[in-house]
């Protein structure tokens, strides 16, 4: 071999993996799906949070409901996931087992059991009135659905603890399912958990500011919507120094964010875009006292699925394999 | 809300010291970014990168927009698009601050046009902005404000255009405000 040159051999060749273009088998639906997760996870850790600090329910039709609309939303994001998936059908077998050291098996589970907690928190969500009118309505199921508001009503505080952990577990585990990747090195932090959690909250947060809540409900969710979104842009930039500091993969991770083709995107729309300037309107609306913008809660909304699509994209464009053909 | 917020807005800043503080942007985007501000390439970029979607083999082929997407180059990966972000976004930090924030689907006129009028008006005003920022090289932004705190000749020429031009076609734009 000739001075200079170096010759890099390994004998993994798996087409969409390896190479000097990594891999790429995750298209818009895990992104998809992880900004969902998120934001269902981040809205029941606000909405069990408020309950329990005001000792109240939510006021407005529109947070009573919330969990109700989580339902759904969290169905659009496995739906995601399932068209990702390459044999459907064979989704089930994730549910014949429960393995303790697997983050992918944690959160199988918590994305299945946090469906029945959302239904024991909708139900004791609802006020006295909107009870009164759903069981006016419901015919010969009034007498069980009765029972299943009392439920809801006497088991409040236990199922809002489990609403909190839930949500957090939901909230942190996308995180952690990315993180424990060693071979991906933008992924493989562990800052990724609980920057995935914050996000997921204040994107939680915007998803209700959306909605016609009450002036307590709105306050409340602007303050810790400006709180977690503090949080992250202070772990983006532990996490972005700890790339800079680290190992070569580390360095290479760092690419991503200082000087690689993602930098726009992710300085201007998530962190520009997506925190400074939500950040700096929920300061003006406190302090100020300006009236609330629903331009911010959109911005919050963009700026949370660009990060996440981000971190995906650039996940599997870097690999050991494409770092060692760099060198 | 209503009757807890405050939504009165705030005075307008000093023409001259919102102009010194343009000065300064300009002299930041220079030291940090080695770009100045600019704004009718961005909608360029954004409308190339809409064609190279749609319709990539005429767009590669094509002798101007081509230029674009040599390569496999993405027209949207450039300074004066996320300048344009930034400018949004920094649009609405001041409206908000200031208080003047408007979400609202009223068309700003003058009294004696109708909507449809002034927003024909508008787009023909910005089509023809287009055309003419594209053979310049450059808008008011670009050209006038960027290129004149440089001292280029060719930016300079092109604001005195612009003042002539101005002058000349004021007395048959402005009774769509008057």
């Amino acid at each position: 071999m000739e001075p200079g040159l170096v010759e890099v051999i390994h004998g993994r060749h798996n087409p969409m993996i390896d190479g000097a273009h990594g891999m790429h088998v995750w298209g818009w639906e895990v992104p998809v799906y992880l900004f969902i997760g998120g934001m269902v996870a981040g809205a029941t850790i606000l909405l069990a949070l408020y309950e329990l600090r005001f000792k109240e329910k939510p006021t407005s039709l529109s947070a009573q409901l919330v969990p109700w609309l989580l339902l759904p939303l969290m169905g659009i994001g496995l739906l995601a996931l399932l068209v990702d998936l390459e044999y459907p059908t064979h989704v089930y077998r994730f549910f014949l087992a429960f393995q303790p050291a697997s983050p992918m098996s944690w959160g199988g589970w918590l994305v299945l059991t946090v469906n029945a907690v959302w239904v024991a928190m909708g139900l004791g969500s609802l006020s006295a009135t909107t009870q009164d009118w759903v069981l006016a309505r419901s015919g010969p199921v009034a007498g069980v659905l009765r029972w299943a508001f009392d439920m809801g009503e006497a088991y409040r505080k236990p199922i809002l603890w489990t609403a909190l952990a839930f949500g957090v577990g939901v909230g942190i585990y996308t995180g952690l399912l990315l993180g424990t990747l060693v071979a991906r090195p933008p992924w493989n932090t562990a800052i990724l958990p609980p920057l995935f959690l914050t996000s997921g909250i204040s994107s939680g947060a915007a998803l209700m500011l959306l909605m016609p809540l009450s002036d307590k409900e709105q306050h409340t969710f602007v303050r810790w919507d400006a709180a977690a979104m503090a949080i992250e842009l202070v772990l983006i930039v532990v996490m972005v120094i700890s790339f800079v500091t680290g190992s070569a993969a580390d360095q290479a991770a760092g690419h991503v964010f200082l000087g690689g083709h993602h930098m726009p995107a992710f300085w201007a729309i998530v962190v520009g875009g997506g925190l400074i300037v939500p950040l700096l309107l929920a300061g003006f609306e406190i302090a100020k006292n300006r009236p609330l913008t629903r331009l911010s809660p959109v911005l919050v909304l963009i700026g949370g699925f660009t990060l996440r699509w981000i971190i995906v994209v650039a996940g599997q464009e870097a690999s050991f394999a494409s770092l060692a053909m760099a060198h | 809300m209503g009757s807890t917020t405050n939504a009165e807005p705030a005075p307008y800043w000093n023409p001259y010291a919102a102009g010194f503080a343009l000065g300064l942007v300009l002299l930041a985007t220079y030291v940090l970014f080695g770009w100045g501000l600019g704004s009718s390439s961005a909608p360029t970029r954004l409308a190339v990168a809409a064609m190279d979607v749609v319709a990539p083999a005429y767009t590669e082929a094509h002798g101007y927009w081509g230029a674009y997407v040599a390569g496999g180059e993405n027209p949207l990966q450039d300074w004066m698009v996320f300048e344009v972000i930034g400018v949004f976004f920094g649009g609405i930090v001041g409206a908000y601050s200031s208080g003047r924030m408007q979400m609202s689907p009223a068309v700003d006129k003058g009294p004696r046009i109708g909507s449809g009028t002034r927003l024909t008006a508008a787009f023909a005003g910005g089509i023809i902005l287009g055309f003419a920022a594209r053979l310049a090289r450059g808008c008011t932004s670009g050209q006038a404000l960027t290129g004149g705190a440089v001292l280029a000749v060719g930016s300079w020429a092109f604001m005195l255009a612009v003042f002539a031009g101005a002058y000349a076609t004021a007395p048959f734009i402005r009774r769509l405000w008057r």
